[in-house]
């Protein structure tokens, strides 16, 4: 696999020099699927969409390499980071092997530190999630968002949570140690797609899940789990860059604009979350 | 003749009326037939017809209800009813269900299709208490078409319910949704009036009057009525067909015009008008046997006519035949005469008379012609080294492109091997001239593909334009040469006009060509010999002849401009002989004085003579007793460059019969290092050029010594040319070079001053001139 060290900035000029645009990405949702083939790892989803797209459109080819929620920020960046709530924590060096991340990555203040995000291309927020035998009984919506996060908070009271570090499940990020919840982090390194199965798998009676993989799972697994109601408010997501390549970010956003104003992008965007646009409209309409 | 004529004629007149009859009759029979089985057929059709409708209604509803039912029973109903049943709120979750859930009716909606026509406008699905939880109609809550006593009485065993509404009817289908046998919801269905219209009237046609009603117990659905007034079908039997559907009894009305009334084929109007028609036939035959009567034996005259004109016809054919025939080969002859077989192109006559037929014009006309005479760069040298396959193919190329620069009046001529004319009537001066010329240049930028080899040739173009520089076109052609030739003096892919200074040279070059062959005829030119010298010892080893022309009008005339002249015309070969045979005579006789190297410049059109040369030079050291070992041949680089086939056994040749050879001017040219090798050379002279500046210019220092240091590897004899100061032999003899000559040792003198400078020498000893043969690698 070809690797770079940190020292040497990979910006447009030397993406369209190589030909290559290396998409770092981690199966999550509809944003990346990823399955083995004869022909090795394909990858599938609405960004892999976007970047085969961007790709084509800065005249490159189109490389996936997958990656996991552990060691993606480093094979961006070429230093080992982690994200221990909203602290990001740094390691080593490690070889470069993407210019760019693209799985539905929620855009947080610790991890701008780290990374350069795109302008946001796609909503979301972070649910209560039950197995459909829990007594946790879904909330009555009071309207106000904020009322409706206490009250889910209140229902977690001496329930086991599940939840994962280093991603926008991070039981940190939601003062998770604030409420009586009792909060179960996976023994082993998990995908964000695999925490519905976890608590079908009775690992815990519920779990933090994103609205992007709660609308899968609904669909997936029906009358097998329940919403049990916000943990957080609205997040953004985006498209993660190095912070020395501002020339490959700003042709991103410059390329997310023309997709967005030729109406290409909403169509994207339904192709692979047909039901997002009922519970963000407002995002959608402000794009 | 006349009894038969008598009898026939009345009879002929009661037979055809008889057959008129008997036809009529015939014809009225048949119709009356045709049209009784056309009705009962009809009425047989009309009632499958309305049978067929029947069945189409029955089938469409009942797949109708099938379809609902596995809309009832799909995923997404399911998942919407579990997700509510756990309690999921809109906002958080279950709206995402709801969502789908209107997809899925949207979907079918607008995919549910029969012939292209939609089989639903409207699809809800009502919670047990009427309320709407998905609706592809205007959303009111409620499900307002059907009171909520009816929907919730219907039994979900019948599921086709028939409501008036705004004077028609509405069908809707009900299907219960269960959920762990609960009955959670009721999917509605509201049948399509434009598809059940359809199902009901899809063989009606505005051409024929008809009416057809649907019947329920709700009341009548009318799908069609073609009749102009509203009473119209009353006077009609109506064909009745029931049909159940869904336990309830339909029935199907159908009025149809008869077939009587709409039929013109046997009406009134049809038996009179086939009836006079009878009277035309009738007058027609009569006149008919008259005219048949006069005509046999006009008949009789006009075929025997026929058969004259029919075999005059044939041999006119072919006499046009013939004629043609002619014209086409005199064509081709006129065609041949006039046109060159490789390009195509006009041939040198045809583009002479085009040239004098466009002066003849612009005499009238007052205008201006311009012509173009084009010769292509190194043709003759491509020609000569890959054959005249690739020649040919260059030319065929050539035309090909100056074809395209051609406008409509143009003439582009091929005037003889690589040579072309161009004639413009329409050039307005000199400046469009130049634009026409620049633009040529340009189509020989590409190199030519001969067999998937590349070739780089450029063109030369002389013009002049008439009346201003000639009145001829014979004089056009030759001044249009002379702007040629001095287009190819300057270097070639180029192109000049002629002008007073060519026609100088043009005349000179004339002058010079008659003077140059009366004194080779009277032996008129001299030879001077310069010394050559061993630097060393600074004694004289030989000397290089060179010949020198002093003519008593024109004064001294340098070699640099009669020898290519007498290269082009020919006179090179006498030229040669004389110095040849002169040179050898004189240094035969020095040999007397002190043992002497004789050098010859023999010219590279010398060479095509091919074994003629030879012969000469075998027969002047003969004549003059020189021995071969005395005399060394100069050639120049170019020679080599041609590389014509014979060329290698040529110089061998010399070579095996004792005599030097030197590459002359060394390092001018296209110097390849592969000629030393390639070829039986024992000497190279440095040209004078590199000595000039051999004490400021580096780089003529290192070439100097790189040469001296090959050839001494190559074991090869270096004379140095130009040699003008002393600092200059002593850097030569320095960096080991043997011979050397120019001013500084002596100038080419007559060959009496050559000898009292021999005279006057010190002694030589032998030896150099022996080492020297002795060394010759062979």
């Amino acid at each position: 696999m070809l690797s770079l060290a940190p020292a040497q900035a990979r910006d447009l000029p030397e993406i369209q020099r190589d030909g290559v645009l290396r998409h770092l990405g981690i199966p999550y949702a509809h944003f990346v699927a990823s399955y083995q083939t004869v022909n090795g790892e394909v990858a599938q989803g609405l960004d892999v969409d976007l970047m085969r797209g961007f790709a084509r459109h800065i005249g490159v080819e189109y490389q996936y390499v997958p990656a996991t929620w552990h060691t993606v920020l480093g094979l961006l960046t070429g230093q080992a980071a982690q994200m221990i709530g909203e602290r990001p924590v740094l390691g080593g060096p490690v070889a470069i092997e993407g210019d760019i991340i693209a799985n539905g990555m929620t855009i947080l203040p610790g991890r701008e530190h780290l990374v350069a995000f795109s302008r946001p291309y796609f909503p979301s927020a972070v649910w209560l999630v039950a197995r459909s035998d829990s007594e946790m009984q879904p909330i009555e919506p009071s309207g106000d968002t904020l009322r409706d996060i206490e009250a889910v908070k209140a229902v977690m009271a001496h329930r086991t949570v599940l939840a994962m570090k280093s991603s926008c499940l991070d039981p940190n990020l939601y003062q998770l140690d604030q409420t009586k919840a009792e909060v179960i982090l996976p023994k082993q390194e998990r995908l964000l797609n695999e925490m519905v199965p976890a608590i079908l798998n009775r690992d815990a009676e519920s779990t933090l899940l994103d609205v992007p993989d709660t609308l899968v799972a609904l669909e997936k697994w029906p009358g097998e789990i329940k919403v049990i109601g916000p943990v957080s408010g609205m997040q953004e997501m985006g498209v993660a860059f190095r912070h020395n390549s501002p020339l490959l970010r700003e042709a991103f956003n410059h390329y997310l604009a023309e997709l967005i104003a030729d109406g290409s992008f909403l169509k994207l965007a339904e192709k692979h979350f047909p039901t997002v646009f009922f519970f963000f409209p407002e995002f959608f309409e402000a794009l | 003749m006349v009894i038969s004529r008598r009898v026939s004629y009345p009879f002929a007149l009661l037979l055809g009326g008889m057959l008129m009859i008997s036809y009529l009759l015939l014809l009225l029979f048949v119709a009356y037939e045709g049209q009784s089985r056309l009705r009962a057929h009809q009425d047989n059709e009309l009632t499958l017809r309305v049978q067929s409708y029947a069945r189409d209604l029955q089938y469409v509803i009942g797949r109708s209800e099938k379809n609902l039912r596995d809309v009832a029973e799909d995923k997404v109903v399911y998942t919407y009813f579990a997700n509510r049943a756990l309690g999921m709120s809109m906002a958080y979750g279950l709206g995402a269900s709801q969502h789908k859930l209107s997809g899925l009716l949207q979907d079918n909606q607008e995919g549910h299709l029969r012939e292209g026509v939609p089989v639903y406008s409207r699809l809800a699905i009502l919670d047990v208490s009427g309320q709407v939880i998905a609706d592809t109609g205007q959303n009111e809550g409620r499900f307002v078409p059907l009171p909520q006593d009816i929907l919730l009485a219907s039994s979900p065993r019948r599921s086709l319910l028939i409501q008036p509404r705004d004077q028609t009817l509405l069908f809707y289908q009900l299907v219960p949704v269960y959920r762990h046998e609960q009955l959670q919801a009721i999917l509605v269905a509201e049948l399509n009036p434009a598809q059940l219209l359809r199902l009901i009237a899809r063989k009606e046609h505005q051409d024929q009057a008809s009416r057809v009603q649907l019947m329920t117990p709700n009341g009548a659905l009318l799908a069609w009525d073609s009749y102009s007034t509203t009473v119209d079908h009353q006077r009609e039997q109506p064909i009745r067909q029931e049909v159940e559907i869904d336990g309830q009894r339909l029935e199907i009305l159908g009025w149809f015009e008869s077939l009587g009334n709409r039929d013109l084929f046997t009406s009134n109007w049809f038996i009179a008008a086939i009836s006079l028609l009878a009277f035309p036939v009738i007058a027609g035959g009569i006149v008919l046997l008259r005219i048949n009567n006069n005509n046999l034996v006009l008949e009789t005259r006009v075929d025997l006519a026929a058969q004259q004109q029919q075999r005059l016809a044939q041999q006119n054919q072919l006499l046009q035949r013939e004629v043609e025939k002619r014209q086409r080969s005199q064509r081709q002859l006129a065609y041949q005469a006039n046109h060159d077989v490789l390009t195509g192109l006009p041939n040198r006559k045809a583009g002479q008379d085009a040239l004098e037929r466009a002066i003849r014009q612009a005499r009238l006309q007052d205008s201006q012609v311009l012509l173009m005479f084009i010769d292509l760069d190194n043709f003759k040298h491509i020609n000569d080294t890959k054959g005249h396959h690739y020649g040919d193919q260059l030319l065929v190329q050539s035309a090909g492109r100056l074809r395209t620069l051609m406008r409509e009046g143009d003439t582009l001529a091929r005037f003889g091997g690589d040579e072309f004319l161009i004639i413009l009537s329409d050039v307005a001066d000199r400046g469009a001239a130049r634009g026409r010329a620049e633009a040529l240049l340009r189509l020989f930028d590409q190199p030519f593909d001969v067999d998937g080899e590349a070739f780089h040739v450029s063109t030369s173009i002389g013009m002049t334009l008439y009346p201003e520089d000639g009145n001829d076109a014979n004089e056009l052609i030759q001044r249009s040469d002379a702007a040629l030739y001095r287009v190819k003096e300057r270097g070639r892919n180029g192109f000049s006009f002629y002008d007073a200074i060519i026609d100088q040279m043009a005349r000179r070059r004339l002058k010079l060509d008659a003077k140059l062959r009366a004194a080779i005829e009277q032996a008129q030119l001299e030879i001077h010999y310069q010394p050559i010298l061993a630097l060393e010892h600074q004694q004289i080893i030989g000397a290089e002849a060179l010949v020198r022309w002093h003519d008593p009008e024109l004064g001294p005339i340098s070699p640099a401009e009669f020898i290519p002249l007498a290269e082009s015309n020919g006179l090179i070969h006498r030229l040669g002989e004389q110095v040849l045979s002169t040179a050898c005579r004189q240094a035969a006789e020095w040999q007397a004085l002190c043992p002497l190297q004789l050098s010859v410049n023999v010219s590279s059109v010398q060479f095509h003579q091919g074994e003629r040369l030879l012969a000469e030079i075998r027969r002047v050291l003969a004549s003059s007793a020189l021995p071969p070992q005395c005399l060394t041949i100069e050639v120049t680089e170019s020679l080599l460059l041609g590389n014509h086939k014979d060329l290698n056994s040529q110089l061998q040749s010399l070579a095996d019969s004792g005599i030097s050879l030197a590459i002359d001017d060394f390092g001018t040219g296209y110097s390849a290092l592969s000629y030393l090798q390639a070829f039986p050379f024992d000497k190279l002279k440095i040209d004078r050029s590199f000595l000039r500046h051999l004490d400021r210019n580096q780089a003529d220092k290192s070439l100097v010594q790189a040469i001296l240091a090959m050839a001494q590897a190559l074991g090869l004899q270096v004379v140095a040319e130009g040699i003008e100061e002393a600092w200059q032999g002593e850097f030569l003899i320095q960096h080991g070079c043997q011979f050397g000559q120019g001013f500084y040792y002596g100038r080419p003198v007559p060959a009496e001053a050559f000898e009292a400078m021999l005279r006057d020498a010190p002694r030589l000893s032998p030896l150099p001139v022996a080492d020297a043969v002795a060394s010759r690698p062979h």
